[in-house]
């Protein structure tokens, strides 16, 4: 197994989720569960508006990038390979974005026996 | 024979590089006891050896556990890939996952697949060798990194996967 991050990109914030997709990132790690993969870490980001940002000595009000899909979460997942992986992420509720699935750097699993 | 030993690394660097050993070792045993019978399959065996070698020592250096060879694939065999059973076809389905972009499917497939030399490559896609080299890396690169299946697809995956663009 190994081990990949998935970026959540959303544009809508995430106080005006509706109720089904916020229920569908509560049943997200069962369902991940269910087809061989283990969400192993996940969190959700308030609004971009909240950010600082440091470059240096200067501090700026807001994202370090800005854009018009904006990150609002991750979760790291183990898949046996990028194919499964890529299914798996294709779990993730949106509702105006998509995800971003990245392989973590040296976080290869080895399994017992 | 590029496609049998990836089959047996995983790893396309580690496969060119066994096969490369298999040539080196043929023209020194070949020299000495004469050309075998069937030389294609002699280079083949030589070279999967050679890969197994590889993977173990790899495994052994990372693990620092004389672990076995991992199985590379947890899943019973897909019987899909039993009906075509070519491992060329693997290697392209893997050089042509979408995860990759065109160009780097298409030189990959050039390159590894038909064995076109990276000049060659670089030629008939008009760009300059290190820029075809560098391409060819990265693709390499981000089949090791991001996992990318050394199989043929499923039998509901193949649509979408033959039919694109």
């Amino acid at each position: 197994m190994a081990q990949y991050a998935v970026l959540i990109f959303e544009r809508v914030a995430p106080a005006d989720l509706p109720a089904e997709i916020m229920q569908g990132h509560q049943d997200l790690p069962a369902r991940v569960d269910e087809q061989g993969g283990i969400i192993v870490a996940g969190l959700a980001l308030e609004p971009p508006d909240t950010a600082t940002a440091i470059r240096g000595e200067t501090l700026t009000d807001g994202p370090f990038i800005e854009t018009k899909e904006v990150l609002g979460g991750v979760f790291v997942l183990e898949a046996r390979d990028l194919d499964h992986a890529l299914a798996l992420a294709k779990l993730t509720p949106i509702v105006d974005g998509g995800v971003e699935v990245r392989p973590l750097v040296g976080f290869e699993v080895v399994e017992d026996g | 024979m590029l496609a049998a030993t990836v089959r047996v690394t995983c790893d396309l660097d580690a496969a060119e590089e066994a096969v490369q050993d298999a040539y080196v070792q043929a023209l020194v045993t070949w020299a000495r006891d004469g050309v075998p019978a069937k030389p294609g399959a002699w280079l083949t065996t030589v070279a999967r050896r050679r890969a197994l070698n590889l993977v173990r020592r790899r495994r052994t250096l990372e693990t620092k556990l004389a672990l076995l060879i991992e199985p590379a694939d947890a899943d019973p065999p897909d019987p899909d890939v039993d009906a075509i059973p070519d491992d060329r076809l693997r290697l392209i389905f893997t050089c042509c996952h979408p995860a990759l972009a065109l160009e780097a499917q298409v030189a990959l497939t050039l390159r590894l697949v038909c064995g076109i030399a990276t000049p060659d490559v670089a030629h008939a896609f008009l760009v300059s060798e290190t820029t075809m080299a560098a391409r060819l890396t990265r693709a390499k690169k981000k089949i090791a990194a991001a996992r990318i299946r050394y199989a043929v697809p499923a039998a509901r995956e193949l649509p979408a996967r033959v039919e694109r663009r």
